[in-house]
């Protein structure tokens, strides 16, 4: 049914008629079973009135011989039938309007009989005294539309009454339904754009699971519309700053006649191309990353990630005049990972190390047990990250405040990103010693290592 | 003039120092808003572009600041966040003017030229003095529309003195608004320059004021 509303009417009216109906029918039954017993009750009380105030036989038979005539009994000539036999069987008198068939068969007691077309309930009595048998009987059909009339005097104001619980019913579901209806009027009204909560002051107790569950759905709408806001304006940020930087350089290289200058200003250009070009590599691992496509995982050899990383990165290192060295712990690890997210996590990871290594500094990658973990440690010998900065450093487009160097703070939440979706946790902690460690922990279930190191 | 940089992204930072001294600023740059903070209680700057994402805080916090405080440097805004709101925002911070990135180096500079000269109550971007006008934008001083050749820190030494006729500048001023921190002094000192113009323009344009330092006459 589409109508909360209708269904809710429909339902509660069908019970009504069901309850109703059932009432009436007990009543119909219980008022007929209580009329015969008042009717009868009033047979025998008029037939032992009739016997007791007869005369004898004799008597009856003197004064109006062989002929059966009118005897006074007003108060029962419309209903009742009364009639008077001698004991051998002599009609000896009748009241209006009652049949000159016997009523009866002799027997004293209740009987039925069809007289001339009519059913009678009829009772007998016998007086053994005066030699006389007096019946008194009711014509059924009389009997019936008395039965008739109280039920229809009981069912006109039942109808009546279900009528107008009709109505109220259906106007009492739809004051019912008041706060439902509320709730998907403000839902209609709203501007699509607008995740604020419904602003339902007091929910009805049923109702306020629903509208809890909707306030929370449009707050955290609310808060991924601002992270993407938030996102997208940093981006944008992001970009413009290096391609402000491309366009104040180009300006000054036009506008000095100092080759020295000139050259100076190119080599930012080219510095600011290559910033902006790993952006935008960024963004599109993130947005890559982000959409969550699961890469399937097999059993990827850390040694031989390392070496292709190592290739990949070599031209880099040295032009920063970093060395990267690869711990055997390291090498012999074995992890069962999606081998793109390693080599992701691990090039960004060793780019960051690249970015804060003093020139002919120096990056390890080792790996360690760690509780129930294995550690892939990227450590280098930069100057760290202030500690206060260790828990805000992995958010989007963060950088350290004393951060100078060409990265766009993308790079963290990239690993981030890329080990929550193979199970991996990141781990990140300034060395006691000096320098700083990022760690990429995977669960040792996912890992072998052989013998000699575990 | 004496211009203060205050950009964190260091290759921008970079381009615009470089630019702005080929126009004829004298430039610091700084890349933190403490660094600004402290730059600007010791400098009096003719004007500061500020950047409004910075490592330690917002720009607009900074211009606030020193708005509060009766601070009244003229201040042009540099953002990538270049929105109508942004704008609105910044220009209610008590920005002067706006920019957003990327941007063209000789706009920067001319809206640095404008809102410095507007915070010193002149509205024509030429300067006149006598016979001589000194134009701004185009950096040309001419008298009776002959150009008069003269150095970059000439010039600037003559804007400072035009801009406010009568005003006594002290060594130590001239020197301030004429050489960023980076800048070597050296040899080429404000008495050089002063020698120079004169020089170039003859004895009694550039007064000396004994023990205070040097003006050209109110008119």
């Amino acid at each position: 049914m589409k109508s909360l509303r209708v269904r809710l009417f429909v339902l509660l009216a069908a019970m009504t008629v069901v309850v109703w109906s059932s009432a009436a029918m007990w009543i119909y039954v219980s008022t007929r079973a209580e009329v015969q017993r008042v009717l009868d009750r009033r047979l025998i009380e008029a037939a032992g009135m009739v016997a007791s105030l007869a005369n004898d036989a004799e008597d009856l038979l003197v004064r109006q011989p062989n002929q059966s005539r009118l005897v006074p009994l007003p108060h029962y000539s419309r209903q009742l039938s009364c009639q008077i036999w001698t004991l051998d069987g002599r009609l000896v008198g009748r009241s209006s309007g009652a049949p000159s068939q016997p009523l009866a068969n002799g027997k004293s007691g209740f009987s039925e009989r069809v007289v001339g077309g009519e059913t009678w309930r009829v009772y007998t009595i016998a007086d053994p005294s005066k030699q006389i048998r007096v019946s008194v009987g009711d014509n059924l059909r009389v009997r019936k539309r008395l039965i008739g009339d109280l039920m229809v005097g009981l069912l006109a104001p039942a109808i009546a009454g279900l009528v107008a619980l009709a109505v109220l019913i259906w106007a009492s579901v739809g004051a019912g339904l008041a706060p439902l209806r509320e709730v998907a009027l403000r839902l209609a009204c709203r501007d699509p754009e607008d995740f604020s909560a419904l602003g339902i002051e007091h929910p009805t107790k049923e109702l306020r699971p629903l509208i809890q569950a909707i306030d929370s759905q449009f707050g955290q709408l609310e808060r991924a519309r601002a992270d993407e806001r938030h996102f997208i304006a940093s981006a944008a940020h992001e970009l413009q700053t290096p391609l402000a930087g491309l366009r104040a350089h180009a300006d000054v290289a036009s506008m000095t006649d100092d080759p020295a200058t000139r050259e100076k200003s190119l080599h930012s250009i080219r510095k600011s191309v290559d910033r902006t070009a790993r952006l935008v590599g960024q963004l599109l691992d993130l947005s890559r990353e982000a959409n969550g496509e699961r890469l399937p995982a097999h059993w990827v050899s850390m040694g031989a990630t390392m070496d292709s990383l190592a290739d990949e990165l070599a031209s880099e290192l040295r032009r920063a005049d970093v060395r990267l060295t690869v711990a055997a712990t390291a090498a012999d690890v074995d992890l069962h990972i999606a081998p793109a997210s390693l080599l992701l996590a691990l090039r960004n990871l060793i780019k960051n190390a690249v970015d804060h290594s003093p020139p002919g500094g120096a990056i390890e990658i080792s790996a360690e047990q760690r509780d129930q973990c294995v550690a892939l440690c990227v450590r280098d010998r930069g100057p760290g990250i202030p500690q206060e900065e260790l828990g805000a450093i992995r958010g989007r487009f963060v950088r350290g405040a004393r951060e100078r160097g060409p990265g766009s703070g993308l790079g963290l939440s990239i690993v981030e990103l890329v080990l929550s979706q193979v199970g991996g946790t990141l781990s990140l902690r300034n060395l006691p010693d000096g320098g700083f460690e990022a760690a990429i922990l995977i669960h040792r279930d996912k890992v072998t290592w052989s013998a000699r190191h575990s | 003039m004496r211009i203060l940089i205050v950009e964190d992204d260091e290759i921008l930072f970079d381009a615009i120092r470089t630019g702005l001294v080929l126009e004829g600023f004298a430039v610091d740059a700084v890349d933190t808003i403490a660094d600004a903070r402290e730059a600007a209680q010791t400098v009096e700057y003719d004007a500061v572009v500020l950047d409004i994402a910075l490592p330690d805080g917002t720009g607009l916090e900074l211009l606030r600041e020193w708005r509060k405080s009766g601070h009244s440097v003229p201040v042009l805004l540099l953002t990538a966040r270049n929105s109508t709101s942004d704008r609105i925002e910044g220009l209610d911070s008590g920005a002067d003017d706006y920019l957003g990135k990327p941007f063209d180096l000789h706009e920067l500079a001319a809206r640095l030229r404008a809102i410095a000269r507007r915070s010193k109550g002149n509205l024509s971007p030429a300067l006149s003095w006598g016979d001589y006008t000194l134009d701004s934008a185009s950096r040309e001083l001419t008298q009776n529309g002959e150009v008069v050749a003269l150095s970059r820190r000439e010039f600037a030494l003559l804007e400072a003195l035009f801009e406010q006729p009568g005003r006594i500048f002290s060594r130590p001023q001239l020197e301030e608004r004429l050489y960023g921190w980076q800048d070597d002094i050296g040899s080429n000192t404000v008495e050089v320059h002063v020698h120079r113009l004169r020089a170039k323009l003859g004895r009694d344009v550039i007064q000396t004021v004994r023990g205070q330092g040097y003006k050209v006459a109110r008119q």
